[in-house]
């Protein structure tokens, strides 16, 4: 390691620290939908009228 | 022998490709399905399909070979692909994206930031750019798979090219988004066991890991005077900083890819096709670990090529390909590690080249297709677009495999990264269109329709010009600038008839990404744009945001 740059270390470093915090991510939130999921069939419903329409 | 058993894997792999294909082709029954596989994608296979079209040959041979050129500090573009590319992109934008994609209904990124904005106007010039502009990329990746399939197989490299871009273009066109992402997961999975296989063979060849980067920190009295002149101070080393190999490595080979990757087009449809928040977490910590074990991989094993090139024919890797960078990772594959080994890593870069590839022609289908001439130009036909899209998608791969046929043709051996800057051009010209109204679009109430659209043509314009007229490699292949100015790029003056790079401290204006100027400045025409113009009203507001 002694032959490698501090610059190209701190890069290996931070690759497996930002692996480490997808991971961790992940992990602790492998369960977690995020709040209630509104119903697909009425926001396409809604999603049809004429208001949401591209002008 | 070899050869048989060689024939007899690609056939299998091309085999189970199929068979996802055609699964695809038979659960497509809907535009939804066909757009965004029936928005109920299972995590590993959202997770999975998102890092192999994130992760294409671009990024093992183009940017591996980029790595054997430049040395380790490569090592940051993992840092930011995984950080970036990953965590921020899913947390930050994946959410709310999925979120607002199923208030408005939408089926294609344009078509998200077409409702969000309510402009038909800004849908149909963001599918214009990704048709214009993402063959470019395309082309890339297929020349880099190209380039090892043609040594491998022994065709040549435009039959090869032909060959691979029909493969591609069969599964794509039938199968729809389902088909390209049942597909994406196999083909990731493959390239983590190859791109593993490539790590351990590398260090086993080296006579292990301490050994390894030992030789390769004593290469550091090989550097050319030419490279060590521009900043090179040994492979295990970051390019000096402020010097020209500094910015071709950070200012444009690094910045258009870490940034860019937010709000490229192919990618961001993928977060709306799964069911809930959930598969986009579990994807988090699967895409950061994919993308560890492939691009982290590359990038390591790059330079390390230069220590076995140098062990056995006494040249550096950039020498020993004959300046074509991009065969410096097929070349270490073919000459260094065992036959077994280059049928694996054959179907390991075919893995990543049709993956990414098929992401690229789907979307490029469905923007001229679904939001084109569908939704911008309202020529629906009885198939509701598919058929418009599935011509659109052919329509790109002939465009993209004319560029491909091309680009080798003009800069095949003349040192350039053609690979890697043809992908971070994407990548930065993706920032400067479309990020600051997407970002816009998913956190902000105060942006625009005038703001929106205004900032992406600002930010198209501004790096178009940047590409033509400023940026040195690009300028100086398209010869505008030498034809209307008298020098190959505006970032370069001549005195006494000698070159000189025009410079402000550190920046050398030549070498600086077009998305480093594109993005402030549509960032800063949006920003100024909505500030004067009409708000949307709190319905529709409400509507987006869910409150």
């Amino acid at each position: 390691m002694e032959h490698i740059s501090l610059a190209v270390l701190m890069g290996f470093a931070l690759s497996l620290l930002a692996t480490l915090t997808c991971v961790l991510w992940g992990c602790l939130r492998w369960n977690r939908v995020g709040g209630p999921d509104e119903p697909v069939e009425a926001i396409t419903t809604w999603a049809a009228g004429e208001e949401s329409k591209p002008k | 022998m070899e050869q048989i058993i060689m024939l007899v894997l690609v056939f299998a792999y091309l085999g189970v490709v199929g068979f996802l294909g055609w699964r695809g082709y038979h659960g497509t029954r809907s535009v939804t399905d066909y757009l965004l596989g029936g928005r109920n994608t299972h995590p590993y296979v959202m997770a999975m399909s998102y890092g192999a079209t994130f992760i294409s040959t671009s990024a093992i041979v183009g940017f591996g070979g980029v790595a054997a050129v430049y040395g380790m500090g490569l090592m940051w573009l993992t840092f930011t692909n995984i950080f970036i590319g990953i965590f921020i992109a899913f947390v930050f934008f994946g959410m709310p994206t999925r979120r607002l994609g199923l208030r408005l209904d939408a089926h294609t990124f344009p078509e998200l930031l077409g409702r969000r904005y309510q402009s038909r106007a800004i849908q149909g010039t963001a599918a214009s750019i990704i048709f214009i502009f993402m063959p470019l990329y395309a082309s890339a990746v297929l020349m880099s798979a190209s380039k090892y399939f043609a040594q491998h197989i022994g065709l040549s490299y435009e039959a090869a090219l032909l060959l691979f871009a029909a493969i591609v273009a069969i599964y794509v066109i039938l199968g729809g988004l389902k088909g390209v992402m049942y597909t994406d997961a196999f083909q990731a999975s493959v390239m983590v066991v190859g791109m593993l296989a490539l790590l351990g063979l590398t260090y086993y060849n080296l006579g292990g890991f301490s050994n390894a980067y030992h030789k390769l920190a004593e290469m550091q009295s090989l550097v050319p005077a030419k490279l060590a002149a521009q900043g090179h101070q040994g492979w295990t080393h970051f390019p000096a900083f402020g010097s020209v190999m500094w910015w071709n490595l950070v200012g444009t080979i690094m910045v258009g890819v870490s940034i860019g990757v937010l709000a490229q087009p192919q990618l961001v449809v993928r977060y709306m096709t799964v069911k809930s928040e959930l598969e986009l977490n579990r994807a988090v910590a699967l895409g950061g670990l994919f993308i560890l074990l492939t691009v982290g991989i590359a990038y390591i094993v790059g330079p390390l090529t230069n220590v076995h090139f140098q062990e056995s024919i006494g040249k550096i890797s950039i020498a020993a390909a004959g300046g074509d960078v991009e065969r410096i990772i097929p070349m270490y594959v073919t000459q260094a590690l065992p036959h077994w080994f280059g049928t694996l890593f054959l179907v390991t870069l075919l893995s990543a080249a049709m993956s990414t590839l098929s992401g690229q022609f789907h979307t490029i289908g469905t923007s001229i297709g679904r939001d084109l001439m569908d939704q911008t130009l309202g020529r629906t036909g009885r198939s509701g677009g598919m058929r418009i899209a599935r011509l659109g998608m052919t329509l790109g791969i002939v465009f993209s495999v004319w560029l491909g046929l091309q680009l080798e043709h003009k800069l095949g051996k003349t040192g350039t990264e053609i690979v890697a800057r043809g992908t971070s051009l994407f990548f930065g010209l993706c920032a400067s269109a479309f990020l600051p109204m997407y970002a816009g679009a998913l956190w902000s109430r105060a942006i625009t329709r005038a703001g929106a659209l205004a900032g992406m043509i600002a930010g198209v314009l501004t790096s178009v010009f940047w590409m033509v007229f400023m940026q040195e490699k690009i300028s100086t292949s398209l010869l505008l600038c030498q034809k209307l100015f008298g020098v190959r790029s505006l970032g370069i003056k001549l005195e006494d008839g000698a070159e000189v790079i025009r410079h402000s401290g550190p920046v050398l204006w030549a070498y600086v990404d077009p998305a480093l100027i594109g993005l402030p400045v549509a960032v800063i025409v949006t920003l100024l744009v909505s500030a004067r113009t009409a708000k949307f009203s709190t319905s529709h507001l409400a509507r987006c945001f869910g409150r």
